[in-house]
């Protein structure tokens, strides 16, 4: 691909970025939880894939080779992050990933996005509330509490069944029906 | 998993969503993920669902299901790309709609063929063609298949393949030879007997077209071999190999030594009046040492030409003793050429090798073991394909196209039935040389199977007799 235009090189790399940006966001939030440091690592992995795009061949699968890119650096945040005695072992990343390629072979992951909204719809306003706080605002703890009325405690708790409650929503969306 | 562990489970999962786990509780997580595939579903899942809740809140769900400003669009595409991606944004919707309503079907590419003759199969077979789902045939040559997951498959002929996915095909008779990278981790490919599942690696599979029993050799890397049947796994690694047939799982076994292998090598026969006589010994022998790329399943032939370059040269010895040659017809020498993994085929041109026979008498004692660049009979020390032309008669030449590896190649003619007629000590020696010079240095290392190879047929000498 070295005789093609830069300009389309860039503007083709930008297309199959913002194509899959999100999902390469999701892949590497459902690794390191951290959605914060989630972005810093995806930032530093879009700075990566555009300075190496000279060997992705165009046509072949960009979000395989960027997950691939994507995970080093998950290892390289890993490996300097001050949280690492808190966190997964590499092997148990590694694994992980493993997993995350077969969800995404298997198209798991898409279905499991749509029954996820539809879940989102069966919870009481309030508690829909607490979980776009937590997550749209990326609002602390702390905050929530303030603004619910509530302790700290019994707002982890609470975040920690709505998380649940969602996840067993989801299972069950996603079952072929009987 | 009972309904404890997996409330325990979403628990852990949770308290690692926020960022709040104890070591101990760390350590737990960490061994169970480790020890429990299906621990590791959940909690992916789970994970998964954690990470949705974050980015979809924001860029991709529909405004009729979930209410947010505009504005906070941008919350989630910052920093150095963020105004390029920004731009895209709506472009970006655009595509993720079309990739959920109709994804292209297709998930591998026929990256190339050689000599390639196809047989029925719903699959295109041009160069080039994207492959979905459905079934190959080749009846000759080679052709070279890379999922998008990035595994490469490289038929060889005869063989009959079903593809699945990017990351799965049905190998329902003939060899395949798989290189799969990390991307592609957890590669599958099934065949009536057995599921082999690849960790980043290269290995071979072939399944015998009549039994249905599926032999599995590990060159690099790690490799699982499931058996459905019995719900064992066998784990090989590299330079092991393994055999199941029907009920049967045989254990993790090295790639045989010497002696073992030898007794199990029969005479074949190919059609009544055709004799297959395999060696009886072959060895090649190289202009200096280089402790890596030597082989003992493979006979290495290269030819650096009259640089320093490790040239090397092939010796065969086959023992005619019990067989009549007087009457002797036809005469085919096969060898089966796999790649080495020494230099870059794609870098070397076409080749021509060529096969001599050793005329003297006196000089069919060599051995295996003892046999150096120095002494090997005939041997002209300084070139890489050169023999002393006293010694030797010229028997043929064949050639193999750039780029191929694999498959059988060999010569046949007068030259040869006459050669092997004139044999009156009864073992005859064939020296195997590669014409061709490598036109850099560093060039592929040709190799075909030795008599020690673990599946591949040793080099064969197959003779007809007239009645």
């Amino acid at each position: 691909m070295t005789d093609t235009d830069p300009n389309d090189r860039t503007e083709a790399f930008l297309r199959l970025l913002a194509e899959h940006e999100r999902k390469l966001g999701l892949y590497v939030t459902g690794l390191i939880a951290s959605p914060q440091d989630a972005q810093d690592v995806l930032q530093e992995g879009k700075v990566i894939m555009w300075r190496n795009f000279d060997q992705f061949e165009l046509g072949t699968n960009f979000p395989a080779w960027a997950r691939k890119i994507l995970f080093h650096q998950i290892l390289a945040y890993r490996r300097r992050s001050k949280r690492q005695p808190f966190q997964l072992s590499e092997r148990t990343l590694e694994l992980l990933s493993e997993e995350s390629e077969s969800a995404i072979r298997e198209r798991r992951w898409v279905n499991r996005e749509k029954a996820l909204q539809q879940c989102l719809l069966k919870l009481t306003e309030e508690h829909r509330d607490v979980v776009q706080m937590r997550y749209r605002d990326e609002a602390s703890i702390e905050k929530i509490a303030r603004r619910f009325e509530k302790t700290e405690g019994a707002v982890y708790r609470l975040l920690s069944r709505l998380r649940k409650n969602l996840y067993q929503c989801v299972e069950q969306q996603t079952q072929p029906s009987s | 998993m009972n309904e404890k562990e997996h409330d325990e489970l979403l628990d852990l999962a949770n308290d690692h969503a926020e960022g709040e786990l104890s070591e101990p509780q760390r350590q737990r997580l960490d061994d169970w993920l480790q020890a429990d595939e299906g621990a590791r579903r959940i909690f992916a899942d789970f994970m998964h669902d954690h990470a949705a809740l974050y980015w979809d809140q924001v860029s991709e769900t529909p405004a009729d299901v979930i209410d947010f400003p505009a504005s906070s669009v941008l919350t989630r595409l910052n920093g150095v790309w963020g105004i390029a991606a920004a731009v895209l944004v709506f472009a970006a919707v655009l595509f993720f709609n079309m990739e959920r309503s109709g994804e292209d079907s297709t998930f591998a590419t026929m990256e190339k063929t050689r000599a390639a003759k196809w047989e029925s199969g719903n699959l295109p077979t041009a160069e080039g063609a994207r492959l979905g789902e459905g079934s190959l045939r080749l009846a000759e040559g080679l052709a070279t298949l890379r999922f998008d997951s990035g595994a490469e498959v490289v038929l060889e002929a005869p063989v009959e393949i079903q593809l699945v996915d990017q990351m799965n095909c049905v190998l329902t008779r003939g060899t395949a030879v798989a290189e799969v990278p990390e991307s592609a981790f957890g590669f599958q490919i099934a065949t009536p007997t057995a599921n082999v599942v690849d960790y980043g690696t290269r290995f071979a599979v072939n399944v015998d077209s009549n039994s249905g029993a599926t032999e599995t050799q590990v060159f690099e890397g790690v490799v699982e071999v499931e058996h459905p049947m019995s719900n064992e796994t066998v784990r090989l690694e590299a330079g092991q190999r393994n055999y199941v047939a029907g009920d049967e799982v045989s254990e993790a076994s090295s790639v045989p030594e010497e002696g073992d292998w030898a007794q199990s090598l029969p005479v074949l026969r190919r059609g009544s009046d055709w004799t297959m006589v395999p060696t009886a010994k072959d060895a090649y022998v190289m202009s200096y040492l280089l402790k890596e790329h030597n082989s003992e399943e493979l006979l290495l032939v290269k030819n650096s030409g009259t640089k320093k370059g490790p040239s090397r040269k092939a010796y065969l010895g086959f023992e005619l003793g019990s067989l009549n040659l007087d009457e002797l017809a036809e005469a085919e020498l096969i060898l089966h050429f796999d790649p080495t993994g020494w230099g870059l085929a794609s870098h070397v041109p076409d080749s021509e090798f060529t096969v001599f026979g050793l005329k003297e008498a006196g000089l069919d004692g060599w051995s295996k073991v003892t046999m150096t660049w120095e002494n090997a009979p005939a041997n002209v020390l300084g070139h890489g394909a050169h023999l002393q032309s006293d010694a030797v008669e010229k028997l043929g030449t064949f050639r193999i196209e750039q780029g191929v590896a694999r498959g059988a190649f060999g010569i046949s003619g007068s030259a040869l039935v006459e050669f092997l007629q004139a044999q009156t000590d009864e073992v005859a020696t064939l020296i195997v040389v590669r014409t061709t010079e490598e036109e850099l240095p560093g060039g592929l290392v040709h190799g075909f199977a030795s008599r020690r190879h673990p599946f591949l047929p040793p080099p064969m000498l197959s003779l007809r007799v007239a009645e």
